[in-house]
């Protein structure tokens, strides 16, 4: 044990301070490949991902007609059903139960050859609004401060973040998991949607898709929108 | 070569507890979830994704092993140029990504937050700057008291 300055003296003429200052750096070396064998096992062990995966089978739910056709075959033509409930909209949650979900537009429902197409994992504005006319939540992955400045109605507030903190997730409660569910930040390459689809993933969702033009495109194009918290 | 004082070694030895406790819990903080270090790593938007999955697991193991060495006092010279190293590479991405204006949060303590808070910023470049500080005064100095040091 010693104070860490000692040296053995070094030959005449010669400065002790290369010969340890090379001892040293070769002790960083080691220790930084330590870290590098050490982490690449851990990555092994525990891989993380990159990105969300693709859904396999998202497909916007067309809605069934009021009115419909009669079939010229034989079977039985099922009686006409309402419009569905949508899909995965929230229970009697705390909050976005007070928030109901805008009425669909008339005359707004786009050829069900359109609506049936399966979706990937990111979805445009268009596509997003009509997930957004069937029902389907939305959830804001941006800040607080953001979200209470303006959000997409009715859309739950689940920032990154929230996984971190013990009861920060509260939303996915109220959400079905075999639901589509829509996610969305800030647009551009803000990575704050893929996190949250990652955790989605994990937690067991089946279909997610992120809106990539984000809420300033929803905005832009005149969309429903709120302020405030939730 | 002067022989050092006893004060200033004991500073050495609270630096080193101090600097390795608080790296240790760093590496702690950042090792127990890659998955949300990922996508700070990624939020910086510097290193490809390949690279970017290297740091998320090197970072927390060089820095837990460099804080283990560096609190019981071995290879202390060593440890800490290595968290200097580290450091200094934490300050550049920080410089990087107050000049390009990008929002994103520090994550250096994984989801908790010591002194900084919010996004990073100038706050993160002055913490580390003093953490550099103290790691170079020791990687100078020596490991102080209760060190084991291999006379070279």
């Amino acid at each position: 044990m010693t104070t860490g300055h000692e040296a053995t003296p070094a030959p005449a003429g010669r400065s002790p301070h290369p010969r340890r200052a090379g001892h040293v750096c070769g002790q960083v070396l080691v220790l930084i490949a330590c870290g590098l064998l050490a982490g690449a096992a851990d990555s092994w062990l525990r891989p993380v991902k990159l990105a969300a995966t693709d859904p396999a089978a998202g497909v916007i739910p067309a809605p069934q007609p009021a009115d419909p056709t009669p079939t010229p075959t034989p079977a039985p033509t099922p009686a006409p059903t309402p419009a569905p409930t949508p899909t995965g909209v929230p229970g009697p949650g705390p909050a976005d139960s007070a928030k109901p979900i805008p009425a669909q537009p008339s005359g707004t429902n786009p050829p069900a050859a359109a609506v049936d197409a399966p979706l990937g994992l990111h979805i445009n504005l268009a596509q997003a609004r009509k997930l957004f006319e069937r029902g389907t939540p939305f959830l804001d992955a941006r800040t607080e401060e953001e979200f209470k400045a303006g959000h997409i109605a009715g859309a739950f507030h689940l920032p990154s973040d929230a996984f971190d903190r013990p009861g920060g997730a509260e939303a996915l409660k109220f959400l079905d998991q075999n639901a589509p569910v829509v996610i969305y930040c800030g647009g551009g390459d803000c990575h704050a949607s893929e996190y949250v689809a990652i955790r989605l993933e994990q937690a067991g969702f089946k279909s997610y898709h992120i809106m990539t033009d984000g809420f300033p495109a929803w905005q832009a194009a005149g969309y429903d929108t709120a302020t405030g918290a939730q | 070569m002067p022989r050092q004082s006893t004060g200033l070694r004991l500073l050495l030895l609270l630096l080193r507890l101090a600097l390795g406790g608080l790296f240790l819990f760093a590496a702690y903080s950042k090792w127990e979830d890659p998955q949300k270090f990922i996508f700070a790593v990624k939020g910086f938007k510097i290193l490809p994704d390949h690279l970017a999955v290297l740091a998320t697991y090197a970072v927390p193991w060089t820095e837990a092993i460099a804080s283990v060495l560096l609190i019981l006092g071995i290879w202390a010279r060593a440890s800490a140029a290595t968290i200097a190293l580290m450091l200094l590479g934490f300050i550049a991405g920080i410089l990087s990504v107050i000049q390009r204006g990008i929002d994103v949060k520090c994550t250096c303590f994984g989801g908790y937050e010591l002194l900084c808070t919010g996004s990073v910023g100038w706050c993160n470049i002055a913490q580390n700057a003093v953490l550099l500080a103290a790691a170079l005064l020791i990687a100078i100095k020596g490991g102080g008291l209760l060190s084991v040091e291999r006379r070279a």
